[in-house]
């Protein structure tokens, strides 16, 4: 597949403007869509040799949509049909926001059809177009840490759909397979700052892999405190976090095992304070937030789209679901649902 | 301090935790009598205590002699015995006890305990050792003072700490800390034979989920496959606190309070960059020296800081997450009498 020579950003938010900045960066025809006349002129203004129209329809016998990257970052329930959209006009490079869909027949009807069509379909989780995996498996490495055994992430109010499916996406990389089922306690509320229509989930949320390795993602609705992500192995953990802002804003990551004395031991129960320091600082070959944003724009218009391909955003779409009906069901999922299934169907007000 | 109503003291379970109750029974009673079934163990009592009398069962000791209503007695053993030894003890006489924690291996039992202490006047104290910390107060206390609003999470995380043997102290702190018991349990805990102490007890992984209403929760996530030790922090709306239970110490910091002003909203998450307090807080300790507060108080006369009641609702806790990981679904607490799974009995300690 040729490069692509056009864009097409789908919703003009604050990671839609991003989106636009590094598409023009690149040098390709940038089309703009956004249904608020508000936001259409700023967009404008912002990008003054941008085509901009209220909808794809607006677009029609303007573009040439077959040479074009199509980047939808509207709100999550909007995904699939614009998706479709896109591809019913010959867009075959699509990059989208997380999740890839408000439901997991949604989800996995967009991976079909792209499978079907010769689409390149891309899911935009942040953390694997960042680099992050595969530094964090270098430090594992490099400090001889052995296998990670379990992820925790907590903090305040960060939504665990908003952002706990990057992280059980991480999850699902660095464990190298989905999850097989989730027990939570998620509880959306209509406190979602991008929208009110929109729920914003707290609560936790625990994914079970092979092999008793769990992805717990905790955010409560009541604090405003940053979260933390820790992986755990045999005698180390990792602490990760998102430093600085804006452009800066990148992870870093500090390593710390037990100590000698403790660990390590045949014995698992022996309990060390992981009180020594192997690393701090931004983890080898990571790229800053902006830096993966860039790298998800370039890996689709490029034609690849292997960085993050869509089943990955489904599967991840189809845990973060897993975890709300198992909330509110107050019963573990067995995963994937299956999305012919009634659960399967059912659409959620997500983003 | 509550003065000392008993002057004798009984000690079943020389274990490690027995030893260390031992010591401090002996600095503080007269006379000391320990029970212990394993002959080894039972050698170490001897050395350790030449003027005590030390036996293989309470039947040992002399029944019409022995001054059972005068002794305060610990029982030291694992957790499928408290209740059996409880009930032994109360047959004879003696009227105060303290348990260790688990105070029993089942819903059922723990109630039945905490009944027939009520109903003979028996003084019966748990020792969960981080309510005689003080830390749960004191950050309560803490967080009043400076505006922080009150607790809203506790997330502990590590190794194979159990989520019975070390978190039943944490989920009766965080029941201390909410001011209320947990409403119901969900998760992902299971049970493994890969106990030190003993081959039959279980040692409890995976997460649990404890529900406190108003969108509290208690996270614990303990893994089988790790030796890294627990580390907890509870969380306000904007502050966090890390918390050391070994020596008490507290590091408690906010989100830059400008910061806050300028996006209220509490979905504008931010780091806790201002650093409030590191130490310990006032009127607190760490784990050192909870034993002798708890026997203090079972032998005493005054108020009862980790009372009978507090140990069974924090056995029903545990006991709902391990129900909860089994049936895979939430488990609503605490495990009462129509439940059917009130007096099924577990391997924990």
């Amino acid at each position: 597949m040729k490069p692509a020579t056009g864009a097409i950003v789908l919703g003009y938010g604050s990671i839609g403007r991003r989106f636009c900045e590094v598409l023009h960066e690149r040098g390709l025809a940038l089309s703009i869509v956004n249904r608020r006349p508000a936001v259409r002129q700023e967009a404008a203004l912002q990008f003054p040799e941008a085509r901009v129209a209220a909808d794809l329809e607006g677009l029609d016998g303007v573009v040439e949509w077959s040479t074009c990257v199509g980047v939808i970052a509207t709100w999550g329930p909007s995904h699939a049909a614009l998706f479709h959209g896109l591809a019913d006009r010959g867009v075959r490079r699509i990059l989208c926001e997380k999740p890839l869909a408000n439901s997991v027949e949604l989800a996995f009807g967009m991976v079909d059809r792209a499978r079907r069509d010769g689409i390149v379909l891309a899911a935009h989780h942040d953390l694997r177009y960042a680099g992050l995996v595969a530094a964090v498996r270098r430090l594992l490495v490099t400090y001889a840490l052995g296998e990670p055994v379990a992820l925790v992430v907590h903090g305040g109010a960060a939504g665990l759909v908003t952002n706990g499916i990057h992280w059980i996406d991480f999850a699902t990389a660095l464990f190298e397979e989905p999850p097989r089922s989730v027990t939570s306690s998620a509880v959306g509320e209509y406190i979602n700052p991008r929208s009110p229509e929109l729920l914003f989930e707290g609560g936790t949320a625990v994914w079970e892999f092979g092999g008793s390795r769990e992805a717990v993602v905790s955010f409560t609705n009541r604090s405003s405190i940053s979260y933390q992500a820790v992986v755990v192995t045999r005698d180390a953990t990792m602490q990760i976090a998102y430093r600085g802002q804006g452009r800066d804003l990148a992870i870093e990551a500090s390593v710390r095992k037990a100590q000698a004395g403790g660990p390590p031991s045949s014995r698992v129960m022996v309990h060390a304070g992981t009180d020594e320091l192997l690393f701090q600082g931004r983890p080898p070959g990571a790229g800053s937030f902006y830096e993966g944003l860039r790298a998800a724009t370039i890996d689709v218009a490029d034609g690849s789209g292997a960085l993050c391909p869509g089943l990955a955003g489904a599967e991840a779409a189809a845990a973060c679901i897993g975890a709300l009906l198992a909330g509110r069901e107050r019963r573990t999922v067995q995963l994937p649902i299956a999305p012919a299934s009634a659960e399967g169907r059912e659409e959620w007000q997500i983003s | 301090m509550a003065d000392l109503v008993r002057s004798s003291a009984l000690l079943i379970g020389y274990g490690s935790v027995g030893r260390r109750h031992a010591a401090a029974l002996a600095d503080m009673f007269p006379s000391l009598a320990i029970v212990e079934t394993d002959s080894a163990a039972r050698e170490r009592a001897r050395a350790a205590h030449p003027t005590s009398k030390v036996g293989s069962a309470l039947a040992e000791l002399d029944a019409e002699r022995f001054p059972w209503r005068d002794t305060v007695a610990v029982i030291a053993t694992w957790g499928p015995s408290h209740a059996r030894l409880f009930h032994e003890l109360a047959d004879l006489g003696v009227r105060s006890v303290l348990c260790e924690k688990p105070l029993a291996s089942s819903a059922a039992d723990a109630d039945a305990m905490v009944a027939r202490a009520a109903r003979e006047g028996i003084t019966l104290v748990v020792n969960h050792y981080l309510r005689y910390t003080g830390i749960a107060a004191a950050l309560r206390g803490f967080a009043a003072e400076q505006a922080l609003g009150e607790p809203v999470a506790l997330v502990g995380t590590g190794g194979a700490v159990c989520l019975a043997t070390n978190g039943i102290h944490w989920i009766d702190f965080a029941a201390e800390l909410f001011a209320v018991d947990p409403s119901s349990v969900t998760g992902s805990a299971f049970g493994e034979e890969i106990n030190p102490r003993a081959p039959e007890l279980l040692i409890v992984g995976g997460t649990a989920v404890w529900s406190f209403g108003s969108g509290r929760e208690a996270v614990l996530s303990f893994n089988n496959r790790s030796s890294v030790a627990l580390n907890l922090q509870v969380y306000f709306r904007d502050a966090v606190a890390d918390v050391r239970a070994d020596d008490g110490v507290v590091r408690i910091a906010r989100r830059d309070r400008d910061a806050v002003a300028a996006y209220p909203a509490v979905t504008r998450c931010g780091p806790a960059s201002e650093l409030l307090f590191d130490g310990r807080l006032p009127d607190t300790t760490g784990a050192a020296g909870t034993g002798v507060r708890a026997i203090r108080e079972a032998a005493g006369s005054g108020p009862v800081t980790a009372s009978g009641r507090v140990g069974a609702a924090a056995v029903s806790a545990v006991i709902g997450a391990l129900i909860a990981g089994r049936e895979r679904r939430a488990i609503e607490l605490p495990l009462s009498p129509g439940s059917p799974w009130h007096a099924e009995e577990w391997r924990i300690s």
